[in-house]
């Protein structure tokens, strides 16, 4: 335990903090030394659906937390209910159980007590089922067309942890929320600390090291990050998106009520009543004109279920909404950035929160963009995506000239496979310039001890200190930083 | 005549299209070429005419007196597109005339069946014509060029260009052989000619007969062909412009009315524009007595439900049909012909201009409101549509209620059923299908009327394209009124289709909604116009739906917007309304400012989904008006929301002219104090307030729309649309008393809207340079393509003209398509060859780097992207007549600086504008494809930063065309500014 992190770690550190090469996927230790034993924090652990044998690269993950921290986890973090975020502790549900633990913090938007935190995940729950349904019926068309919608949207719900080959409708739905529960219901215990933005956590054995919580936001427009429109409420759409459902659960072969209609249930021809609608002139004409093979082109049968493509964003978005943010301050004031994959919204919620003297300790209050200002390290949000690090009162803020940035992300992956914009170039560029090219990635085994600096890059001595700052598992499990 | 180069030509003129051929005209004609010359020797030997119509006695009459004189007529089979008669026309269908067919390079016959869609094909048949038919070689024949000595262009086509040659065969034979004839008769030469004609022929092609019927010409061995002997030529029946058909009704003991034989004219006449009716009868020819009798009936059926018959003929034609085929129940036959401006009895019917409809100002939201009771319903004045059917589905547009979520269909209205015309159709319900497929026809109609009084031109939607080949004419755009579940609507280009959905409104404090009610976006006059401006639109430039900066995407937003709200205007008893309610003052809180109210409330937001005169502030709730905020349209790069600032600054430029147009009107009001006293105003007031406003409104809406001609035809910004709209009404409306070209300026400079390389802001620099400053070598390299582009205006005029000789109704579009389709090539080569014929590459790069276009190697691929004749009316009833077109070309150019970068297509190009009367060119709107700098910012656009998840994981291309629709909301509701 203490002695493999002793042997790595230069004199004179407070902190290190160990990324897990999962690709797109979120691990992070974290072992503060203080006056006794290390204490180990773990940040997240999972890995996105599809990524190559996920389940085995996070049990040996999960092994290697296990034989790091002798088995003892002083706090257990599970930032949001996405499976590159937990799937970890179903994945490896056997070795996480074992652990003990003596803190959970998540997100108060797990808390079952909470009603605005339970419509949420009603409506997260109604949502991902219809995007689920729609593309089961998508894929029942079996036209390129509906193939084409399908895939498109199925490459969102990686997210989600599915949907795996040959797994049931609800197990698929289900999936994500089962690992968050492995978390929040934990049979050993502890019951989880439910973390509120503005609150402060201080572990008892930590000394001066504070943990300020700045998200999720309390305000629902925020986290659906909504751009300020007058009285705009969250929760008024989800009323809007329930015929949808209604005529999803229909086609999936339920009796439908009249209310499922937008007219009276007579005005309406069935198309498989063919023969009806033939008797009728005006009917058989439009019938023909809709089927019209000439005019096949202009048919919109999957168009309605494109819908479910906007719903698997909201989700997306809204869920990473929920992430729990945590900002790391050590006893000289710096601080190391968790903000899981907050987006705009989150970040910009922060600006409006403030620590008073007395909570943060200090003679002053502290406010959200002192802590920015003070960030020597910062997890990159959402595996660097455009979106997820807000610039303007974000990354702008961040000016210590010793930040880092690690980013866990899998590019080739991210954009071959995927297709999506990770890392962002245009933030990639920016993080270089702040952190004078500073930046851990998963996916690069970087810097490796003879590694020249970066150009235009750090001075010579902060090369050499960061360079000896990072220690690169050979084995190509993880990449250790220490805060020294 | 290149064919027979020793012969003597005599011109004869007598139309001026080859489909337009008055009958008289041909007779005259053919008489001056009997009589004899000075020298009493017949003008001529032989008659060739490339044209052709429908059959008459005076033809038939002049036909045969040419016949017994000796004249040799050869005319053109005729040719036939989409909807016209595939066989023989006349005076080619006459025994006693040579029918010209094709055959192609590829010795197949120049049928419909040889050649591609949309392309011309020659006509052939019936059966029994086909012995009195020859057929020669077409398309891509040397052809004269019109007005160029000298030119002669491989671009001849159709049965046009086959006639000549069998002429010239003709011809070359009498020059042989007609020393030799001693003939007493002189209809024995016609005889003798056809006779060495048609035996030389090639007749080893598969089904001749049918398509080619004597076969292909082969004038060398017709040559060779000797005269017979008199004996061995027999004479051809007179022809007769009658039809054997009724000759075996005679008798049937219906007696006809005086006189029989025009009744059979009229007949055969129908035959030849009727294509439902030509259908029926295989061989009209034939005599009466082997035509079927199954065929007779058929005929008999679709002739008295035909819509051209006379009320005469069908009368008598449903009499003769009773005694014959007794049984069958006429009245069953549709009877389509209304006799419209004709007389019946002593009356004179009028169509009528509009069909009155019913519907919703706004939205049904302001049915239920007391206060907006008087106004929440109006009747559209719809134009009337003559064969709308059940849908509904006219020339424009085929509403289609299909709701694929319901798994069904809903029963199309009927807008012709007596009891919907007598009632201005159904009232306003949310409970009725029929009534939301009559509204969105209501609103799609007006909306498209606005536009093409707008634009004095049919509006016509954007082609289906396969690949980069955009001949496929799309007729109707589909609407579908239920098509969703959702709160959105949107135009999707692919399909040609506006989509509507529905959804109920938002459950919790849904404003003054009923919760859970359910709302169809079909209903919302706002949410209709907007879809539709943005179809129309793409009809007009589909280049802007492919984002190149960030203002191409807001200006299809902005622009639906626009068109939608400056409809409210058009609405009196609305603009009364709200004039009285605001006191005059439009930039208090007022309808006429807002779009979409119940959507916006019932997705949650407190008020309109958008709103151009104020906003409520989110934490007070309490309106503010809008302030402009120069600063925003350098950070707001969404497409709705920077749409939004284009149209903050044409709607505050409305209301600037407004101002102006009422400022007396106030002062008289106010004794010049300007300021209203308390309490209502006086209703005299309100009337005279709104007609400024509607005025105005209109003037602003037009001005917008004739705006789009003057736009380049991509990369469009803002500040481009500005100086198109100067520029079209600086044209057209040269007086400005009211200084609306001001008020037009000074809004958007409040609104921080300029173009981007303007020394300084006025409406002189705004206007687009003229096209004279760009020198000489241009204009003269233009003037041959003018020439050409003045043939196309012609040629459109008939078009446009509404006269139609064989066009049924509703193929007006698809005839203007088809004939700018076909002139785009026309117009594409002539420049080519313009751009080949100069040598000198410094010269070449002079004259077309102002048309935005490279032609460096000199053989660069380009497009002549859009041409259209346009024919405006300004203000005193000024009319302009314009042709415009644009050039576009393309380049794949690396996105990285260093060439190392993804390829990405980088288009330029430019819209040309020419004047008609004065022949000259007025301006060259461009985009240089060799801009460096332009280029620069478009790599700068597309590397811009991924804002928001719904880019993160879409890309431009809109991944399947996900992301690639014009909906009414956008798909990402998250997205800030960021960096």
């Amino acid at each position: 335990m203490g002695d493999t992190f002793s042997a790595n770690c230069p004199s004179g550190a407070f902190a290190r903090i160990r990324m897990y090469r999962l690709g797109i996927g979120d691990c992070f230790l974290l072992t503060f030394v203080g006056g006794g034993s290390p204490r180990h924090v773990l940040i997240d652990c999972g890995v996105l659906q599809g990524t190559a044998n996920g389940k085995q690269k996070i049990e040996r993950v999960a092994e290697s937390i296990r034989d790091e921290t002798g088995g003892h986890l002083d706090v257990l973090v599970a930032t949001h209910e996405h499976w590159d975020h937990v799937s970890g502790f179903q994945q490896a549900g056997d070795i996480f159980d074992a652990l003990r633990v003596d803190r959970i913090w998540v997100a108060w938007t797990e808390d079952t007590n909470d009603p605005v935190a339970q419509r949420f995940k009603e409506e997260k729950r109604m949502r991902l089922q219809a995007v689920h349904m729609a593309l089961n019926q998508l894929a029942r068309i079996r036209s390129p067309e509906a193939e084409d919608y399908g895939s498109a949207i199925a490459q969102l719900l990686g997210f989600y942890g599915g949907p795996a080959e040959g797994a049931s409708l609800a197990a698929f739905s289900e999936n994500t929320g089962f690992a968050m529960k492995a978390v929040t219901e934990r049979k050993n215990g502890p019951s989880p600390t439910f973390c509120k933005p503005g609150d402060v956590l201080k572990p008892e054995w930590g000394g001066g090291l504070r943990v300020y919580v700045l998200g999720p936001p309390r305000d629902p427009a925020a986290l659906r990050d909504l751009r300020g429109k007058a009285g705009t409420d969250i929760y008024k759409i989800a009323g809007i998106d329930s015929l949808y459902l209604a005529a999803l659960t229909q086609t999936a072969g339920e009796e439908p009520d009249d209310k499922s209609f937008p007219f009276h249930p007579s005005l309406r021809w069935l198309s498989e009543h063919t023969d009806k609608i033939l008797k009728n002139d005006a009917l058989a004409h439009l019938y023909k004109s809709y089927n019209d093979e000439d005019a096949a082109w202009r048919r919109i049968d999957n168009e309605w279920l494109v819908s479910s493509a906007r719903m698997a964003l909201q989700l997306d978005s809204a869920t990473n909404n929920t992430s729990l943010v945590l900002a790391f301050e050590l006893d000289d004031e710096r601080v190391l950035l968790f903000p899981a994959d907050a987006q705009i919204g989150s970040w910009r919620s922060w600006l409006g929160l403030q620590w008073s003297a007395e909570q943060a300790g200090r003679s002053a209050a502290v406010t959200a963009r002192d802590l920015l200002q003070r960030t020597v390290f910062y997890k990159v949000g959402h595996h660097g995506s455009e979106n997820a690090t807000r610039k303007e009162d974000g990354l702008e803020s961040m000016t210590d000239g010793r930040l880092v940035a690690a980013i866990p992300v899998d590019q080739t992956f991210a954009n071959d496979t995927k297709k999506w914009r990770m890392p962002a170039d245009p933030l990639l560029r920016r993080l270089t310039v702040l952190t004078k090219g500073r930046i851990l990635r998963a996916d690069v085994a970087w810097p490796q001890p003879d590694d020249p600096p970066p150009a235009p890059g750090p001075g010579d001595d902060e090369w050499a200190q960061f360079r000896t700052s990072v220690h690169i598992d050979p084995g190509g499990l993880f990449i250790d930083y220490m805060v020294q | 005549m290149g064919g027979a180069p020793l012969a003597e030509v005599i011109p004869v003129r007598i139309a001026t299209s080859v489909i337009l051929l008055a009958t008289s005209a041909f007779v005259e004609a053919i008489d001056y070429l009997i009589a004899p010359n000075a020298n009493g020797a017949l003008r001529a030997d032989v008659v060739s005419m490339s044209m052709g119509g429908v059959a008459s006695k005076a033809w038939a009459e002049v036909v045969n007196r040419a016949y017994e004189a000796g004249i040799c007529l050869v005319t053109a089979a005729g040719n036939n597109k989409l909807g016209s008669p595939q066989s023989i026309v006349y005076p080619a269908r006459f025994r006693r005339v040579i029918a010209a067919c094709g055959i192609m390079a590829n010795r197949r016959p120049y049928i419909r069946a040889n050649v591609g869609f949309g392309q011309m094909a020659g006509n052939f048949g019936p059966d029994s014509k086909m012995d009195t038919a020859l057929a020669a070689f077409t398309p891509n024949t040397p052809w004269a060029e019109i007005n160029c000595p000298g030119i002669i262009d491989m671009d001849g086509g159709g049965t046009s260009s086959a006639t000549p040659q069998i002429a010239a065969a003709a011809a070359l034979w009498l020059q042989k052989h007609k020393g030799n004839l001693s003939y007493n008769e002189p209809w024995m030469v016609v005889e003798a000619v056809r006779r060495a004609l048609f035996a030389s022929a090639d007749k080893s092609l598969p089904n001749s007969r049918t398509f080619l019927g004597q076969g292909v010409l082969q004038a060398a061995r017709a040559l060779e062909e000797r005269p017979a002997a008199a004996q061995e030529l027999v004479k051809t029946p007179e022809d007769a412009a009658s039809f054997p058909i009724l000759h075996i009704l005679t008798g049937q003991g219906v007696a006809a009315p005086a006189p029989r034989d025009m009744l059979e004219v009229e007949a055969l006449q129908l035959l030849q524009r009727d294509e439902e009716i030509e259908q029926t009868i295989s061989d009209p020819d034939l005599p009466a007595a082997e035509l079927p009798v199954q065929e007779v009936k058929r005929f008999l059926e679709a002739t008295i439900a035909s819509e051209h018959a006379s009320a005469t003929l069908r009368t008598y034609l449903k009499r003769v049909y009773t005694s014959r085929f007794a049984g069958p129940d006429l009245r069953a036959l549709p009877d389509k012909s209304l006799p419209y401006g004709k007389t019946e009895g002593e009356v004179l019917l009028m169509r009528p201009t509009c069909r009155r409809l019913r519907g919703y100002a706004f939205d049904p939201d302001l049915a239920t409101r007391l206060e907006a009771t008087d106004i929440s319903q109006i009747v559209f004045d719809v134009r009337w549509e003559d064969d709308l059917r059940p849908g509904p589905v006219g020339e424009y547009l085929e509403v289609i209620d299909y709701d694929p979520a319901s798994g069904g269909y809903y029963a199309p209205i009927d807008l012709d059923n007596p009891n919907i015309l007598a009632t201005d159709g159904l009232p306003p319900t949310e409970s009725n299908p029929k009534f939301h497929q009559q509204f969105v026809y209501a609103v799609a109609m007006k909306t498209i009327e606005t536009f093409e009084s707008a634009l004095g031109r049919k509006a016509l939607w954007s082609p289906r394209m396969h690949g980069r080949k955009d001949y496929d004419y799309v007729a109707q755009l589909r609407i579908y009124p239920h098509a969703l579940r959702e709160a959105n609507a949107y135009y999707h280009p692919e399909k040609k289709a506006l989509l509507f959905g529905y959804f109920p409104a938002a459950a919790r404090d849904p404003g003054r909604l009923y919760p859970q009610g359910m709302v169809f976006t079909c209903l919302a006059h706002d949410i209709v116009a907007h879809e539709t401006t943005h179809a129309l639109l793409d009809g007009m430039h589909r280049a802007f739906q492919r984002p190149s900066n960030e203002d191409q995407l807001a200006f299809h937003e902005a622009f639906a917007d626009i068109v939608a709200l400056f409809q409210h205007f058009s609405k009196p008893a609305v603009l009364n309304h709200q004039i009285a309610k605001t006191r005059g003052d439009l930039r208090a809180r007022n309808m006429l400012g807002e779009l979409a109210t119940q959507f916006g409330e019932a997705t949650g937001l407190r008020g309109a989904l958008r709103s151009y005169i104020g906003e409520t502030d989110s934490k007070t709730g309490q309106w503010r008006a809008l302030q402009p905020d120069p600063t925003a349209y350098q950070t707001v790069t969404e497409p709705h929301y920077r749409g939004a600032l284009l149209v903050a600054a044409v709607f505050d430029a409305f209301l600037g002219i407004y101002e102006r147009r009422s400022a007396d009107l106030i002062r008289i009001a106010t004794s010049g104090t300007g300021v209203l006293p308390s309490g209502a105003i006086h209703p005299d007031l309100v009337g005279r307030l709104s007609e400024e406003a509607a005025k105005a409104a209109q003037h602003v809406l037009s001005m917008c729309i004739r705006a789009l001609d003057y736009c380049p035809p991509l990369d469009l910004t803002f500040g481009d649309y500005l100086r198109a709209l100067i520029t079209a009404d600086l044209d057209l409306v040269p007086y400005d008393p009211l200084c609306y070209r001001v008020a037009f300026v000074d809004a958007f400079r409040r609104q921080g809207i300029y173009p981007m390389d303007l020394a300084t802001l006025s409406v002189d620099t705004l206007c687009w340079k003229p096209a004279e400053s760009e020198g000489r070598e241009v204009s003269n390299f233009f003037a041959p393509v003018l020439r050409k582009l003045r043939t196309f205006a012609t040629e459109s005029e008939y078009l446009n003209s509404g006269r139609r000789s064989r066009t049924r109704k509703g193929d007006e579009r698809e005839a203007i398509f088809r004939h700018a389709w076909r002139w785009r090539a026309i117009i594409h080569d002539q420049i080519k060859r313009e751009i080949k014929k100069i040598k000198d590459k410094a010269v070449r790069a002079r004259v077309t780097i102002p048309l935005g276009l490279d032609f460096s190697a000199g053989d660069e691929k380009f497009e002549v992207h859009s041409l259209r004749l346009a024919r405006k009316r300004g203000p005193y009833n000024t009319t302009q007549g314009q042709i415009v077109m644009s050039l576009v070309q393309e380049k794949k150019v690396s996105s990285g600086k260093a060439g190392d970068g993804a390829l990405f297509a980088f288009g330029g190009g430019c819209t040309i504008i020419a004047d008609l009367e004065q022949s000259k060119i007025n301006y060259i709107i461009c985009k240089n494809i060799l801009s460096q700098a332009r280029r620069d910012r478009q790599i700068a656009f597309y590397s811009r930063p991924a804002t928001s998840l719904f880019a993160t994981y879409f890309d431009d291309t809109g991944l399947n065309g996900l992301g690639q629709r014009f909906a009414m909301l956008h798909a990402d509701e998250g997205d800030e500014i960021n960096g």
